[in-house]
């Protein structure tokens, strides 16, 4: 090869060397003014990421001692075995405070029948008798209807069905028979 | 370049012309007296004895490479392109070199380049981004658990504060304690719509649902290590963080609730969204059933209120025409049954009864009033006639 055309090819040569220096310099350049700005970026999301965990930290006490005392309300409310026992108690409870002789509520019967299994829960069925005024008997549905929160701390129960006999004098007492389903959680 | 040698030359004979020349002497010749440059000079002579002899020309006789005995001389060779070719490739490889070592991510001779540098910096952006996200959707749990405590109170204490069966002093001390649980509310969705305002790309989200479910994996891998019942409680938070992620509907209600003038119902509507699409937790399935009940009180109210309507004497200590025996809701069908009989001095017994299921087919609360079997009897001073009319309850305003 001649001479001459040596050195055109090592000039052009040259000419590319710069022209790839120059676009890599400036994709090292663009490289190290990404990093600055990432940087930048990262301390701001690592403050904030600061600030949430110390938020997390405020509120995960607080939450836990609310969560300790649901634990017991929910032991009330939604338990882990059928607990007829307190159930019974619970309507004697309600019984006591509201029969009087001007305005009478009286259970007459109670039957507990056999748990059936849901999907999540399981239900404590029962038929249930009662003779009361129309006050108290509207006061009772009321109570099972607010049943089941965790402040009232009364089991949680829904009426499925009620048949009410009217009475054949104004003011007179109502014979209702009530099917409740009385709730509690499957076995863990 | 040829080499000039000295050949020996030929005797040459005396030109002719010269001899001429010097025959042909005048006073201009020897003006000066004997020409002794032409008489001792024999340059010309020699010019023309070789003139003469032109086969002994001395230009025309080439040297022959044998004959010459070239002495070895050192010669520095003139070679500017190929230098320029050798440093521009010097060059080329250097510029390469360097440049490879800064920008390449496959480099790794001297740490990390800028290159690399740069997609680390990324990569801890994105991961921050995620952890930021993830962090702000299991405070939202927490948050939302909060929410759902004091809310359940809060509706607790209204519905007593509302009730015909609660004492009047027992009311007063019920709306105090809606006094300070509805700003609580408010202050908890506020905090709330701070951490779910933002909105995530598809990648943000999936890396941040990854996560925490790597953390939730990495929490379960402790089972039987720590305290059982607080890592079950910080997997499930673990757990329905990345359910508040996915639910992109449950987010915009939430953002998009202004809180400065919400209802009742719609805070109630949180708490319900809250247990029916977001917590998994004991509390959200006691909300489900408690959510699914009918409220009987309110279907009692509006059958008495419907037969008032009909017969105003009805429940009131007058005797009145229409008189009900009984009357059964059943949740089994949402169905209804009332039986009774319709007494009056005339015999439009039929009318009061054809009112009757009218009027419980107008209501917001039942419909698919039926009575097929109508009869009547003639008592002393009046008619009777029985009726039993079946409906059902509809749910949707209940």
């Amino acid at each position: 090869m001649k001479d001459r055309n040596k050195g055109i090819i090592g000039a052009f040569l040259i000419l590319v060397a710069l022209g790839l220096g120059l676009w890599q310099w400036n994709i090292r350049s663009s490289n190290l003014i990404s990093i600055q700005a990432l940087s930048a970026e990262a301390n701001g999301l690592v403050a904030q990421e600061n600030l949430l965990n110390k938020r997390y930290e405020e509120i995960k006490p607080e939450l836990n001692a609310a969560r300790e005392s649901a634990g017991q309300q929910i032991e009330a409310v939604f338990p882990t075995n059928d607990d007829v026992t307190n159930l019974t108690r619970l309507f004697d409870d309600f019984e006591v405070k509201n029969n009087f002789d001007s305005n009478p509520f009286l259970i007459n019967s109670v039957n507990y029948l056999n748990p059936l299994e849901e999907d999540n829960y399981r239900i404590l069925p029962m038929t249930m008798q009662i003779t009361a005024s129309k006050k108290n008997f509207l006061k009772f549905l009321e109570y099972i209807e607010s049943s089941g929160s965790l402040e009232s701390e009364v089991r949680l129960m829904s009426v499925e069905s009620i048949t009410v006999k009217y009475p054949d004098t104004y003011g007179g007492i109502y014979d209702v028979g009530l099917q409740i389903n009385a709730y509690f959680s499957r076995e863990i | 370049m040829p080499l000039e040698t000295k050949q020996p030359q030929p005797a040459a004979a005396p030109a002719p012309k010269a001899q001429e020349a010097q025959n042909d002497k005048n006073v201009f010749t020897e003006l000066f007296g004997e020409d002794q440059s032409l008489k001792k000079s024999d340059v010309m002579d020699n010019v023309m004895k070789q003139e003469a002899t032109k086969s002994k020309s001395f230009f025309s006789k080439k040297p022959k490479e044998k004959t010459l005995k070239l002495t070895p001389k050192k010669t520095v060779k003139s070679n500017p392109g190929r230098a320029i070719l050798q440093i521009s490739i010097l060059f080329f490889v250097l510029i390469f070199g360097f440049f490879y070592s800064q920008n390449s991510q496959k480099f790794g001779l001297f740490g990390l380049n800028p290159a690399q540098r740069k997609t680390l910096a990324e990569e801890q952006v994105v991961q921050l981004d995620s952890d930021i996200i993830a962090e702000k959707a299991l405070i939202s749990v927490l948050l939302l658990d909060k929410y759902s405590t004091v809310a359940d109170q809060y509706f607790f204490s209204l519905e007593q504060s509302e009730s015909q069966y609660v004492s009047s002093n027992k009311k007063v001390a019920y709306e105090e304690d809606l006094k300070t649980l509805r700003p609580e509310m408010e202050s908890i969705l506020t905090e709330l719509q701070d951490y779910l305002a933002e909105n995530f790309d598809p990648d943000q989200k999936a890396a941040a649902m990854d996560s925490l479910r790597s953390r939730s994996e990495e929490l379960r891998a402790k089972s039987g290590e720590v305290d059982e019942v607080t890592l079950l409680q910080d997997v499930q938070d673990l757990d329905t963080a990345g359910i508040i992620l996915g639910l992109d509907a449950f987010r915009t209600y939430i953002t998009s609730l202004d809180l400065t003038e919400a209802t009742d119902d719609e805070f109630k509507t949180v708490l319900e969204k809250y247990s029916a699409e977001v917590d998994q937790s004991v509390i959200s399935l006691i909300n489900s059933i408690r959510d699914s009940r009918i409220v009987w009180s309110k279907v009692f109210d509006e059958f008495e209120n419907i037969t008032k309507k009909v017969d105003p004497l009805f429940n009131t200590e007058f005797e009145s025409n229409l008189q009900v025996a009984d009357v059964n809701f059943n949740t089994t069908g949402f169905s209804a049954v009332v039986s009774g009989s319709a007494i009056t001095d005339d015999t439009k017994n039929f009318t009061l009864i054809s009112n009757y299921v009218d009027e419980l087919n107008n209501s917001d609360l039942f419909e698919n009033a039926d009575d097929r079997s109508y009869a009547k009897n003639l008592l002393e001073d009046n008619y009777q006639s029985n009726f039993r009319i079946g409906f059902n309850i509809t749910l949707e305003n209940l």
